[in-house]
């Protein structure tokens, strides 16, 4: 199984446009944005290029997305496993699924998956969580398979 | 849309530095000396040029500065060209367009990158790019490199049409077959489809064997008006047609991500105004970041139907003595990764019939692609030796 990603050093560059997520997910719970003209949902594109979070909504050019509340709830769209591997300063990294999740809104957030590997399927059914962080970074979040919420 | 051009720019020069494992050198140094090699095969002076456009990899350092560094006077064309691994095929399509627009007559292209030092590998150097924000999520969930989210794309195109990780390895194998024949090849030893599959995991569903090299050097080409082209030492290669396509995938429902690419939409460009089709094309030179890069890409061109990708490479079409030749110098897989300038300096040698052990009988019509960010950016050239089809 995978554990946590705690540890991982990096933490997120806050900013006045996405700190609304970071502070719901201290809450545990996951918002993502939606336009105030058209409704429409939307959430960061994954990147080092990409922007902070989403400063025009992509439907309709409408300044600053509002950030609402998703449901928490997806479906697998692909992933990767990433195997284990030593650091240069001796820690461990264990293997690690992570992959793009569909929710249940439409956008795709980019995410561990906290499941047996040999369970992982396109597809399957997934409910956010977030594990308690170590206090030096933000929470990220973790989707499970329902029923096996592991660090809830 | 664009029909084809009556006088299309030509490439006259090609300069390749020393690369691969190539250390105590920077970028800018390798950008010069791939312009001085350049301007030595086409048998011009640095005076010729009066345009010069530039790119670096990810060590910077390779600037418009450069003209002074090459004492390049005049210059009635100079910029940074930056469309990440389709910047060669754009640097050739506005060098080509200034041409024939009038502006320029003869303008240099150089691309150059020095990533490795003797302390630091391949894969180390591509590591620990900053993310900002909701950005540094995939790099927070483990998903931070170019492996990671190619594997991501693979796997949905696996999931969606059956592909295979063995049909990818496929594409390792045929390529490495051609990197056999080519003296300038970081990789030469073949390797089987058992390597591939026995080769380390890197990301899954990808292996080490499906991932590109990395190599520190330069690559400049040199590209003049079709009036001028005949007069060189090199024979002509003409830039017959290009396109680009940049898909900004929704990353949301209904997305192509990892199913269709900016190739659909470049090639049907670039083909056109070549006046075109597949089945004309004689040689194809593919961005090969990744095998699953070549793959999705022929099949986005049109060599195969959609989602028969895996079968298609299966066939053996791309080695040598196949139907498609395809990244006949070893591609980045296996010669060596100077991003868009392989396919294009490749696609240069074998459409003037130079390719040696492994030049392809016929070479009229050579398709080069270039692909950047996670088949985010794309670009296509259709190159001949021939001024017209």
């Amino acid at each position: 199984l995978n554990t946590p990603p705690n540890g991982s050093g990096v933490k997120p560059a806050l900013s006045e446009s996405n700190e609304r997520f970071f502070e719901a997910a201290r809450g545990g719970k996951l918002v993502i944005q939606r336009c105030g003209v058209c409704a429409a949902y939307q959430f960061a594109l994954p990147g080092p290029a990409a922007p902070p979070a989403v400063e025009f909504c992509r439907t309709c050019g409408a300044g600053r997305p509002n950030w609402v509340e998703a449901d928490g709830t997806g479906t697998l769209v692909t992933y990767a496993v990433i195997p284990g591997r030593r650091r240069s300063d001796g820690e461990v990294v264990p293997p690690r699924t992570a992959g793009f999740v569909e929710l249940a809104e439409g956008p795709w957030v980019t995410a561990v998956v906290d499941c047996d590997p040999a369970k992982v399927v396109v597809g399957m059914s997934l409910t956010v969580t977030f594990p308690t962080a170590a206090e030096e970074t933000e929470p990220l979040p973790v989707f499970v398979p329902p029923l096996e919420r592991s660090y809830s | 849309m664009a029909d084809r051009r009556r006088d299309p720019a030509a490439i006259v020069g090609l300069g390749l530095t020393e690369m691969g494992k190539v250390f105590g050198r920077s970028a800018g140094e390798f950008a010069g000396e791939a312009v001085h090699r350049a301007l030595t095969d086409a048998g011009m002076e640095a005076g010729e040029l009066d345009g010069l456009l530039v790119s670096g990899g990810i060590s910077g350092g390779v600037e418009i500065g450069l003209s002074r560094q090459l004492g390049l006077k005049d210059l009635s064309l100079l910029s940074e060209v930056n469309a990440f691994g389709a910047t060669a095929s754009s640097m050739v399509t506005y060098a080509s367009l200034a041409i024939e627009a009038g502006v320029a007559t003869a303008v240099a292209c150089v691309w150059a990158d020095a990533p490795m030092t003797e302390d630091r590998g391949a894969g180390a150097s591509y590591s620990g790019f900053a993310a900002s924000g909701l950005g540094a999520l995939a790099e927070r969930a483990g998903l931070g490199t170019a492996p990671a989210s190619y594997a991501l794309a693979a796997r949905r195109h696996m999931h969606r049409y059956g592909t295979t990780s063995e049909q990818l390895g496929s594409v390792a194998v045929q390529t490495r077959e051609w990197a056999t024949k080519n003296p300038l090849a970081q990789m030469r030893t073949p390797i089987s489809l058992d390597d591939h599959q026995e080769s380390r995991v890197i990301a899954d569903p990808l292996h080490l064997l499906d991932c590109c090299l990395v190599s520190n050097g330069g690559v400049a080409v040199i590209v003049s008006s079709a009036e001028r082209a005949a007069g060189h030492r090199q024979p002509p290669i003409y830039v017959l047609g290009f396109g680009q396509g940049h898909p900004d995938y929704e990353m949301g429902r209904g997305s192509d991500f990892g199913l269709v690419t900016g190739a659909k939409r470049s090639g049907e460009m670039a083909m056109r105004m070549a006046g075109v089709g597949v089945a004309d094309v004689d040689v194809s030179e593919i961005y090969d970041c990744f095998t699953f890069t070549t793959l999705v890409t022929l099949e986005d061109y049109g060599f195969c139907e959609k989602g028969e990708g895996g079968p298609f490479v299966q066939s053996g079409a791309l080695g040598p003595g196949g139907a498609m030749p395809t990244n006949t110098g070893g591609g980045q897989l296996s010669s060596f990764y100077m991003w868009s300038m392989t396919p294009l300096s490749e696609a240069i040698i074998q459409a003037r019939g130079q390719g040696g052990e492994r030049q392809v009988d016929k070479h009229d019509i050579v398709l080069v692609s270039g692909n950047g960010g996670i088949l985010d950016y794309h670009g296509t050239l259709v190159l001949s030796p021939h001024n017209h089809v």
